[in-house]
């Protein structure tokens, strides 16, 4: 475990939508995140990974209030975020700023790029014209572009350079976490590499703190340091990634894992494939017990009825499962064990 | 399902013969080749991987081969194109709009846009049984719920009159497999059918292919930038760059021993969940520009073993490195590349 202080520390983070049911029925509230908690410790990478619809997009925007969270709380280096009046939440996004999938929308087509990047720092930073220009020039060079490309505006680029600078974007006022979401599902394999390895360069020089969301698993076990999985608006399982990759105690990692395809036939014949039978339960219709046994192969009377607790899994991190509490009694375990009685633990 | 086919099947077995297919698109700068010699054949049963990156030609071939190319802005010529002996050069548009459904399938990878929103789901799977099979209103209605029941959506006869808005991107692309299906074609040609789709809906979608096909024995060409989807559901693989196929090959001998540096380049880019892995590797630069194709090989520029001999004249011819393996690289017999394990 990492001894100092959560740079980001999320608390029982709610989220809940009202979308407007049909007319003159009663309106239905969703909590699409409910109840999540996690840390982000200064310099680590946290993946945040799960089917579409588990609530990873909006808990990267209800920590950044771009949705108002109805419940929780959200401590970034100590201050509280939620509840922060709009001016003072402005000021703290300085230290805490977002990438998303498609650069094509998140830049203003009709803006030079240098207006672009030096909007950011316009907010704040307190620098002149001629020191904003200088800035953006070394930014679009720490990204890896000319800096002249400045004077350009967003459609003369390609989808990698468009990545590259909205991250110049987000890193213009030095903020100490990037939360990135989806930002290289949108491109081809060697432009992915590209930018990830920036990424990378990045939380090195810069001392970047990032929080990952994305449904690449292999991307995801490249970058991160830890993982956090989630399910229909829940944290079921997190851990350090390669514990979590190499030996996932939740069924339902051990699913999601099992369905990614592996660039090699001959491993691929050979693994055991385990197919989730239909799509995510609807979050306006959570089942009871644990969420997730309506899918799940090891599913006992118990999961129908009560709702699990977390505990820890042996190696790093927590596991939200009725089988390491009753039942088979895995206490922390590999769910693999009850597949292959000698698969190997992570110690 | 088998994978020992070799690469040039007899007749008798063949489903697909392409001889030479070119395709150019007319650009400002007048006409320019996407799609530049492409020849291969398909067996009966067998699954056909193209894999390569974006622009690489490799969805226009199948789309010209369907005949779905826009007539005015495309020149579309081929040597040889015949489906199971019948020449389909020799069809006019309407003979191909009858190709298409009962002989030649397409799955696209945006369910959304393929439906029309605007007609029922079960409409849209019974207007082909009645266009194509000629079946009567209720007749057709009925078809359409077994292949929806086919498929795997849940209470087919209730989703039958509900609109693709209803279903989720999963439901919606088992909708397109049963449009597909409807007439059992000869061919499906799926370009990336399951790219949209959350991981668990694509093992879904992927297992559901695979039985289809073992059920009618037909012939499956899946287009894809994903090699973990290739290593799960092909039997052979083409590798396309730059409107060219590059290399081809049996799957097992294309991932443990690829015979082109671009292959081996898209080998060591994917990252591999299985394993740790330090630095991602990537091919360097981008793949040409339409119309401004380099000399000599057209990866040279970006490869990391070329040799002055690359660099100039025409591209490289594809050659046979094996009974059922062939390259576009001039120094395959020097090279050493390295595949996956």
């Amino acid at each position: 475990m990492i001894e100092t202080e959560p740079l980001l520390d999320v608390r029982d983070l709610q989220v809940t939508f009202s979308p407007r049911k049909k007319m003159f029925r009663e309106r239905v509230s969703l909590r699409a995140v409910d109840g999540v908690s996690f840390q982000l410790y200064p310099g680590e990478t946290v993946g945040l990974v799960g089917e579409s619809g588990c609530g990873k997009s909006t808990t990267a925007r209800g920590l950044m209030r771009l949705v108002e969270p109805s419940g929780g709380s959200v401590t970034l280096a100590g201050r509280e975020l939620l509840g922060l009046p709009a001016n003072k939440m402005r000021k703290a996004r300085k230290d805490i700023q977002m990438v998303f999938q498609d650069p094509y929308s998140s830049l203003d087509p009709s803006m030079l790029v240098l207006d672009s990047i030096a909007e950011p720092i316009d907010v704040h930073l307190d620098l002149d014209r001629a020191q904003t220009v200088e800035r953006v020039g070394a930014l679009l060079q720490r990204v890896g572009l000319p800096a002249e490309y400045m004077y350009r505006y967003p459609h003369e680029f390609s989808g990698g350079q468009r990545q590259r600078i909205t991250i110049a974007r987000a890193i213009a006022a030095d903020p100490k976490i990037l939360v990135l979401d989806e930002a290289v599902s949108a491109l081809d394999v060697s432009t992915q590499n590209q930018v990830i390895g920036l990424l990378e360069d990045l939380s090195r020089d810069a001392d970047l703190t990032y929080l990952f969301i994305a449904h690449d698993l292999s991307v995801v076990r490249h970058i991160s340091d830890r993982v956090a999985v989630m399910y229909l608006g829940q944290i079921v399982e997190h851990g350090d990634v390669d514990r979590v990759f190499d030996a996932p105690a939740h069924p339902y990692t051990e699913a999601l894992l099992s369905a990614v395809p592996l660039p090699s036939p001959k491993v691929q014949r050979s693994r055991e494939r385990i197919v989730l039978a239909g799509d995510p339960p609807d979050p306006s219709k959570v089942p009871p017990g644990c969420r997730f046994h309506t899918r799940c192969k090891y599913a006992m009377d118990v999961c129908r009825t009560v709702v699990p607790l977390p505990t820890p899994t042996i190696g790093s991190g927590e596991v939200t499962c009725h089988l390491h509490t009753s039942g088979p009694q895995l206490a922390g375990a590999s769910v693999r064990e009850l597949t292959t009685p000698h698969a190997a633990v992570v110690g | 399902m088998t994978r020992t086919l070799p690469l040039d099947r007899p007749a008798a077995t063949t489903t697909l013969e392409v001889e030479d297919l070119v395709v150019e698109v007319l650009t400002e700068n007048g006409w320019a080749t996407v799609v530049d010699g492409v020849s291969f054949s398909l067996g009966r049963g067998e699954t056909l991987g193209i894999v390569g990156e974006s622009g690489s030609g490799k969805s226009v071939t199948c789309l010209a081969i369907a005949g779905l190319m826009p007539p005015r802005q495309t020149r579309v010529r081929a040597g040889t194109l015949r489906l199971l002996g019948q020449d389909l050069t020799a069809l006019d548009q309407r003979q191909m709009a009858d190709i298409r459904g009962p002989r030649i399938a397409m799955i696209f990878q945006e369910p959304m846009s393929s439906l029309n929103p605007a007609f029922t789901v079960g409409d849209q799977i019974a207007e082909v049984l009645r266009r194509h099979e000629g079946l009567s209103r209720k007749a057709s209605k009925a078809r359409a719920i077994e292949l929806l029941d086919r498929v795997g959506v849940p209470n087919p006869a209730r989703r039958f009159g509900q609109y693709p808005f209803e279903f989720s991107g999963g439901m919606r692309q088992r909708v397109m497999i049963a449009i597909a299906l409807a007439c059992t074609p000869d061919i499906i040609i799926a370009d990336e059918p399951t790219t949209a789709l959350d991981v668990t809906v694509q093992a879904q979608i992927l297992e559901l292919l695979r039985a289809i096909q073992r059920e009618h024995g037909m012939s499956v060409i899946f287009i894809t930038h994903d090699l973990g989807v290739v290593a799960d559901v092909c039997d052979r693989v083409l590798v396309m760059y730059a409107g060219q196929i590059v290399e081809g090959a049996l799957l097992d001998e294309l991932f443990e021993d690829p015979q082109h540096p671009y292959m081996e380049g898209l080998l060591m880019a994917m990252p591999r969940m299985d394993q740790v892995s330090e630095a991602l590797v990537s091919i360097p630069g981008h793949p040409p520009q339409v119309g401004a194709m380099p000399a000599g090989c057209r990866f040279h520029p970006r490869c990391s073993y070329t040799r002055e001999q690359c660099t100039h004249g025409d591209a490289p011819a594809l050659e046979q490195v094996g009974p059922t393996h062939t390259t576009r690289c001039l120094r395959h017999p020097e090279l050493t590349l390295r595949g996956t394990t």
